[in-house]
């Protein structure tokens, strides 16, 4: 059967049809392509904006809780520089509470973080006339009588630690803060700057645990200024009472930066 | 050119619902992924700024824990218990859990160390949480009580007229308190004053003790007001009832609801006479911020502690130690176990007087008894603070 004129108009385009249709088509993935294009711009700029949020937010953390917890009187800030700082860094705690003094052997209980031989952390234990520093030698040393805690009711011995130095008239129930010497400071990888973390006691300081990043690399990326009890500026590592930080995340090639500055009291004073 | 449409919408097959709908679809998935990037900031910076409330939240607590010691609790702690104040609220919402847990083992008999562990949330039923862990010492004082059962400085008037005053430095435990301390240690002097000739006696008062009058030249202002690591003022400071200069108290009395001892209450200065009630092992420091008038028939324990005068009219029986910084006049009918300081003022110009009914009773289990429980919370020297990471 032979298709009728007005059948054909009814299934086809007309040459009008088709030329509005593409310029109509065109204009609308046009408009659509200026869209995607937009919004891969803002995706790109808000992700690059949380990245580098994320990156402030972050190393200040990282930071403050090292600052926070340090004493500038007993010695946990090593050296202080304008952009690294060397801190005793906590790692672990724990609790003594029981002590061989001839073995130099301690007990703990209510133990958190790591206390890691291998990993060369060392002890900052409670004594009436001062805190000691220690470091370990073993950890749960076999061959030798065990220790426990002389609680009737209360927590059991949870680890034991053989230091290298003494431990007579370190009372039952004195904290020990497990610690490692760490330098904060910036340092660069594949092109950025990131802050790092380098083993302090390393022979070639060159133990690196890269952190957060990138930050800026014109001086202004990390920077420190140390304050003592009287608000004014200080180098004494004994006398810190503030620390003033401030960081400076980029992305882009450097042309996005945010700042972050903030005060931090060490606590222990 | 002629365009016929006929049969209506239903047989027209255009292009403008497919590509609305596309663009619908594209314009949406590109509306949730900037949705998704905002949802992401906005989690990372509710995250972070949740840990930062916790953790305020446990520091804060930490401080209050330490502020509004709780002597009465933790000092009934044996070795290793603990006890859980439960979670308490912050002025901003957020809350703290602290648990104090005694961890010496009591070889020290002037401080008990203590491990106060907080927990901080940002809210009820919020699940982010930080811990901090501060060490503590209840710090006890030393040489505070007794080298005497009345050790004075200034002028002193003596009455026993009356009813009769007796001072008795000879170590006496109270009679209801038998097997609860150990045997007396050593007799004291009944008064020990810094110049024999300051005492006026007049009537027939009974002083006895080892001797019953020493002079003792040695005495100084510091005997009043340093006490081993602590001072006076550390005491005063943490007191349990701090009562206002000029204040007349009217019989204290022990005060139990529901088998508690009700240690918020002003005029409950625990129970001296009845050992294993509710309030036998409340035994408060009470500071007085000025003068203080007893009147009325009360009873008490603990650690007294009065900045200025002291008058006492009613009857009165207390047990522990009493010290006066300024002068005393003890009218009524007063039975103190333990020891009596008083310093007479400054300038120790001032009369103290004993008279009426009153005896002054040198008790060493009595003395101690209050002196154990007369601590002072400070944070360990060095460093106390400890961010705990689990």
């Amino acid at each position: 059967m032979r298709p009728t004129r007005e059948r054909l108009g009814r299934n086809g385009f007309s040459l009008v049809e088709l030329l509005i249709f593409l310029t109509l088509g065109t204009l609308v993935v046009g408009a659509l392509y200026q869209v995607v294009r937009f919004q891969q711009r803002v995706y790109r700029s808000e992700r690059a904006t949380i990245e580098r949020h994320d990156a402030l937010r972050l190393a200040s953390s990282v930071l403050a809780s090292d600052i926070m917890e340090a004493s500038g009187r007993e010695g946990d800030f090593v050296a202080l520089g304008p952009d690294s700082i060397v801190i005793r860094s906590p790692v672990g705690f724990g609790v003594v509470c029981d002590v061989d003094n001839s073995d130099k052997r301690i007990g703990l209980f209510d133990t958190a973080g790591r206390i890691n031989v291998s990993a060369g952390d060392s002890l900052l234990v409670y004594h009436p006339n001062g805190w000691l520093v220690r470091a370990i030698q073993t950890v749960n040393p076999t061959g030798t009588a065990s220790l426990s805690c002389p609680y009737t009711s209360g927590p059991a011995l949870e680890l034991t630690l053989r230091v290298d130095g003494s431990v007579t008239g370190v009372p039952v129930g004195a904290p020990v803060r497990a610690f490692h010497v760490y330098t904060y400071h910036l340092k660069q990888d594949r092109g950025s700057w990131w802050l790092a973390r380098s083993d302090a006691n390393s022979s070639d300081g060159d133990i690196l645990d890269i952190l957060v990043g990138p930050f800026s690399n014109d001086g202004t990326g990390l920077t420190f200024a140390y304050s003592d009890e009287n608000d004014q500026p200080t180098t004494d590592p004994t006398q810190v009472a503030r620390v003033d930080l401030s960081l400076v995340a980029v992305s882009g090639g450097y042309e996005e930066r945010d700042t972050l500055t903030t005060s931090v009291r060490p606590r222990n004073q | 050119m002629g365009l016929k449409l006929s049969g209506g919408i239903p047989k027209n097959k255009g292009f403008a619902i497919p590509a609305a709908i596309f663009v619908i679809v594209v314009v949406s998935l590109l509306a949730l992924s900037g949705l998704y990037i905002a949802q992401n900031n906005a989690d990372a910076s509710t995250g972070i700024r949740r840990s930062w409330k916790a953790f305020n939240a446990a520091n804060a607590g930490a401080a209050r824990t330490l502020a509004t010691w709780d002597r009465w609790r933790s000092g009934g702690l044996a070795p290793g218990e603990s006890y859980d104040t439960g979670w308490r609220p912050l002025p901003d919402g957020s809350e703290y859990r602290g648990t104090v847990r005694r961890v010496d083992d009591n070889s020290d008999p002037v401080q008990m160390l203590f491990h106060v562990q907080t927990v901080g949330r940002p809210g009820p039923g919020i699940t982010a949480q930080r811990s901090l862990v501060t060490m503590t010492r209840a710090v006890r004082t030393q040489g505070m009580c007794c080298d005497g059962a009345m050790k004075a400085r200034g002028l002193l008037d003596i009455r026993g007229t009356g009813a009769g005053v007796k001072v008795n430095g000879l170590d006496v435990t109270p009679t209801a308190w038998a097997g609860r301390c150990s045997a007396p240690t050593a007799d004291m002097p009944g008064i020990r004053i810094f110049e024999d000739a300051d005492i006026v006696q007049s009537g027939n008062p009974v002083l006895d003790g080892a001797p019953a009058i020493l002079e003792d030249a040695t005495i100084t202002d510091d005997d009043f007001t340093q006490f081993g690591e602590l001072t006076y003022a550390d005491l005063a400071a943490a007191a349990d009832k701090q009562i206002p200069g000029g204040s007349v108290v009217d019989g204290p009395r022990p005060v139990v609801a529901d088998g508690q001892c009700q240690v918020s209450s002003v005029n409950n200065w625990g129970d001296p006479v009845v050992p294993g009630s509710p309030c036998w092992d409340y035994l408060p420091i009470i500071h007085v911020n000025g003068d203080l008038k007893l009147t009325g028939d009360g009873i008490g324990q603990g650690v007294l502690l009065i900045d200025g005068d002291l008058q006492v009219i009613g009857e009165v029986e207390f047990y522990g130690v009493v010290i006066v910084q300024g002068h005393a006049d003890f009218r009524g009918t007063t039975n103190l176990h333990g020891g009596l300081l008083v310093r007479n003022g400054i300038s120790a110009d001032s009369d103290s007087y004993l008279r009426g009914g009153t005896n002054i009773q040198y008790s060493s289990c009595s003395a101690a008894r209050a002196m154990m429980q007369a601590t002072v919370a400070k944070p360990l020297a060095g460093r106390y603070w400890f961010d705990v990471l689990e």
